[in-house]
């Protein structure tokens, strides 16, 4: 009997030491190598080495044992986890949404427990840092609200003074190199923001909500052509907006004439108008169908047009999602045409019609990419003429 | 006795001689002093299509008249009550001032009685003349409700009138008015013909009525036509409401945002071309567009030429929640024209009266015809803000920080701060004076920039 038992534990014990060797998870091409340390050379006065550090999982040994799911399936999860969040089945959560359209790029290999834990340290320290804030001359009952707002905006793109002293903790900055994600996808990313303190116009203002959220103050997303900023209510200052990519507050008419953006598309709503939380959460789904598109270049199994009408379901002025729609019928249309299927091709053609005619109707024209790399300098060459200065003052911004 | 004789002989021949001079006077002056504005007048071009109330002449009281006396007169009425009253005779030796304590009490409560009296005498004046003021706003609010519900047919150039002769008291000449602008109509008209307008295009047509605001038109016997100008002294009404008025706009060619482009808008009307007003913060513009009404484009009044939604954006007052909830930059629909005309009858009404009872159904049309035209919100605001006041009043004045002990006045106060979030949904933000200012004389500047920029590209 007792020879049974040692070799029963020692059997256990081989098995477990096997089950600990770790192996590769097959990786696709267009995957960057996700960096497995933080670069320390710019960060001087740091003391928080967690900030940053990327959120593998730990739980690769059940992928040696189960078959790993193709890419389709990852994208699928996700899906179903958001539509349940846009269908009221489990609750709002933004966060969650955001960091499961971007894992399922990844092949759901980031760890969500790490991501959060992140989002928690800044929380923490934008609540030290409001805590210390003083606005100048508001005495309105929302000043909580509007000092967590200033916090959140210092501690991404300023530097943040905690008991007298400034900590200057590298700044959540501007990716110039791969603004559109055109050479990585990933460069447009909220967890790639957080790791290498370089973002774009979609992850800045994703954090940005994201540690609102946690804050529970109120910031809500706004679209622009091929942009994301913020808007902001307050008692005294009325309506204001947040730039995150150059770090001020641009007032509407600047926003409208640098955005290309049309009257008649602010009337519709399609641009400059408050997303709420629901539909900023179908917004990621609009990213996970954009991210499914730009990672298997696959737009005839359907998945990207549900997406897009799930996107349209809840947000139904979602210019970006009819674009994505349009586009991937598009994509359809002709491969049709060119497979001589010209019945299907002719089925499809009117409904993508209908989808741009909406959106011309809606208040929609096309920006040429030198036109937006020029709003883009622009932004940072005439920041004086166009800032809200009451804001400014307000913060005590110098 | 011969000399008196001829002396008085000729004072007589004197005083005849002015006998005839007065008869001649007397039939000179007959037939000028009619009025032409009176319902019976034939004369009177209003009188067929437009019913003016009829404004009563003033009857004079039957007891006392509040006739101008001096301080001696006065005194000397009360002096004499007073010897009445102590038996003495009535007429006092002048300059003799009584120490009789008696005496002083008595000429205190004779001097009280006649202030009294007079405030009486004058506080009748003033209801009197309320109440003609009063039935003469509530007329012209009625024409303009007909005309809203087409009972009778709308012109915009008689309901402007309508507005700006209550204010004036009935005194302003809808002749001279109508004359002026078929004199600049008849030049449009000649300028159609001279240069072949197409006057089935609507762009064509705008265009030529923006001349009238942007250059001189030399006519045909060399008579220079000039452009309306804006008027930078009191431009907000705030010395003299008449500033804001078309009659003026046309009588010296300087006018406002406010009544220049309405001025705009009788001459599309009278042209029968489609033009809107549109609102910016205290400020008003037009927009006209092609035949196609795709695409609009932006007119500005004040300094005759086009301009752009970005650069009216630029004050940095236009929210994109009061785009969207249509309060500015917006195509003014007729409700909306009819609304904004209610505000203006509002405001020459509380100009003169106050807030008052017609006040208060006029704000309330104004809300009803167009609920996003921000103006029938602010006087709403207004309105609750005096009904606020007379409430404090009535409980003595107490300091605003008091008010939660007063439930009455803490209601209406309560009103007042409901109306300003509704106020602030709409996407309102008062721009300050300055800042209107500035960015006004910007907009000149940057015509004048342009002229240069323009001449320079020629040579």
């Amino acid at each position: 009997m007792k020879i049974r038992h040692y070799i029963l534990q020692y059997l256990f014990f081989i098995l477990c030491c096997t089950a600990c060797k770790t192996r590769q998870v097959p990786i696709q091409k267009e995957v960057n190598k996700i960096p497995t340390t933080i670069s320390e050379g710019k960060s001087e006065q740091r003391n928080d080495t967690v900030i940053g550090q990327l959120f593998i999982s730990s739980d690769k040994e059940l992928t040696t044992i189960f078959k790993p799911k193709q890419t389709i399936e990852h994208y699928e999860d996700a899906y179903t986890e958001i539509e349940a969040m846009l269908e009221g089945i489990s609750p709002l959560n933004f966060k969650r949404a955001v960091f499961v359209s971007e894992n399922a790029f990844y092949n759901d290999s980031l760890d969500y427990a790490k991501f959060n834990k992140t989002i928690n340290k800044l929380t923490e320290l934008c609540k030290v840092f409001v805590s210390q804030l003083t606005l100048n001359g508001y005495t309105f009952p929302d000043s909580i609200k509007l000092k967590n707002n200033y916090a959140i905006f210092c501690l991404m793109r300023d530097t943040v003074s905690i008991h007298s002293e400034k900590i200057k903790l590298p700044l959540y900055d501007y990716d110039f190199e791969d603004n559109m994600g055109t050479k990585n996808w990933s460069s447009t990313f909220t967890t790639k923001l957080l790791t290498t303190r370089k973002g774009n116009c979609h992850s800045l203002p994703y954090l940005y909500k994201i540690l609102a959220n946690e804050l529970n103050t109120e910031a809500y997303l706004s679209l622009a052509p091929n942009h994301i900023y913020l808007k902001h209510k307050s008692k005294r200052l009325g309506w204001y907006n947040s730039e995150l990519t150059s770090g001020e507050f641009p007032t509407d008419a600047w926003v409208k004439a640098s955005g290309y953006i049309t009257i008649e598309a602010i009337r519709s709503g399609m641009y400059m108008d408050t997303l709420s939380q629901k539909q900023s959460i179908a917004l990621t789904l609009y990213d996970l169908a954009k991210g499914y598109s730009m990672k298997t270049g696959n737009y005839n199994d359907g998945f990207v047009i549900k997406c897009c009408d799930m996107v349209l379901k809840h947000h139904p002025v979602n210019i970006n999602a009819m674009i994505l729609k349009a586009e991937t019928m598009k994509k359809q249309y002709d491969e049709y045409r060119k497979a001589g299927n010209l019945q299907k091709a002719q089925e499809i053609y009117p409904q993508m019609q209908q989808i741009y005619v909406k959106g011309l109707e809606l208040g929609y024209r096309e920006m040429p990419e030198i036109m937006y790399q020029n709003w883009l300098k622009s932004i940072m060459e005439h920041r004086e003429n166009n800032i809200n200065q009451t804001i400014n003052r307000t913060f005590n911004v110098k | 006795m011969n000399s008196c004789k001829e002396i008085f002989t000729k004072k007589i021949m004197s005083q005849w001689i002015l006998l005839p001079i007065g008869i001649v006077c007397f039939f000179n002056s007959y037939g000028q002093i009619t009025n032409p504005y009176s319902p019976n007048s034939k004369s009177n071009p209003l009188s067929e299509a437009v019913v003016i109330p009829p404004i009563p002449q003033q009857p004079t009281p039957n007891n006392q008249v509040a006739k101008a006396r001096t301080a001696d007169q006065i005194m000397a009425q009360v002096n004499a009550k007073s010897n009445v009253l102590l038996g003495l005779p009535p007429s006092a030796p002048k300059g003799v001032q009584s120490n009789n304590p008696q005496m002083q009490q008595l000429q205190m409560q004779e001097w009280e009685k006649i202030k009294q009296e007079e405030r009486r005498v004058q506080q009748e004046a003033e209801y009197k003349e309320y109440l003609l003021i009063n039935s003469s706003y509530k007329g012209v609010y009625e024409e303009l409700m007909k005309m809203y519900r087409k009972e009778v047919s709308f012109s915009l150039k008689k309901a402007v009138f309508l507005i700006e002769n209550a204010y004036s008291g009935g005194m302003l000449n809808y002749m001279e008015y109508e004359t002026l602008i078929n004199n600049r109509v008849n030049v449009l008209r000649w300028l159609i013909k001279k240069e072949n307008i197409d006057v089935n295009d609507p762009l064509q047509m705008n265009y030529l009525i923006q001349r009238f605001y942007s250059e001189n038109i030399t006519l045909s016997d060399n008579s220079v036509t000039l452009p309306y100008t804006y008027n930078f002294d009191d431009y907000m009404g705030d010395t003299d409401w008449t500033n804001m008025f078309v009659t003026k706009l046309l009588r010296t060619r300087k006018g406002q945002c406010h009544s220049l482009p309405l001025l705009y808008l009788i001459f599309a009307e009278e042209l029968n071309v489609k033009a809107w007003l549109s609102f910016a913060p205290e400020h008003s513009f037009i927009q006209f567009s092609d035949k196609h009404k795709k695409t609009f484009y932006y007119f500005e009044t004040t300094c005759g030429k086009e301009t752009s939604s970005d650069r009216i954006m630029e004050t940095g007052y236009i929210t994109t929640g009061a785009i969207k909830s249509k309060l500015y930059l917006d195509t003014l629909s007729q409700s909306g024209l009819f609304s904004t005309l209610m505000a203006d009858l509002i405001m020459g009404y509380t100009h003169k009266v106050g807030y008052d009872n017609l006040t208060k159904q006029m704000i309330e049309t104004t809300i009803n015809l167009c609920p996003y035209n921000i103006q029938g919100h602010l006087l709403q605001t207004d309105l609750l803000i005096v009904n606020v006041l007379n409430e404090l009043k009535k409980v003595g004045n107490p300091p605003i920080d008091k008010i939660g002990n007063y439930p009455k006045a803490m209601e209406c106060h309560q009103a007042v701060l409901n109306q300003y979030e509704k106020i602030d949904g709409l996407g309102y933000v008062r721009i300050p004076d300055e800042v209107y200012r500035v960015w006004l004389a910007s907009l000149a500047e940057e015509k004048e920039k342009n002229a240069k920029q323009t001449i320079s590209n020629n040579h």
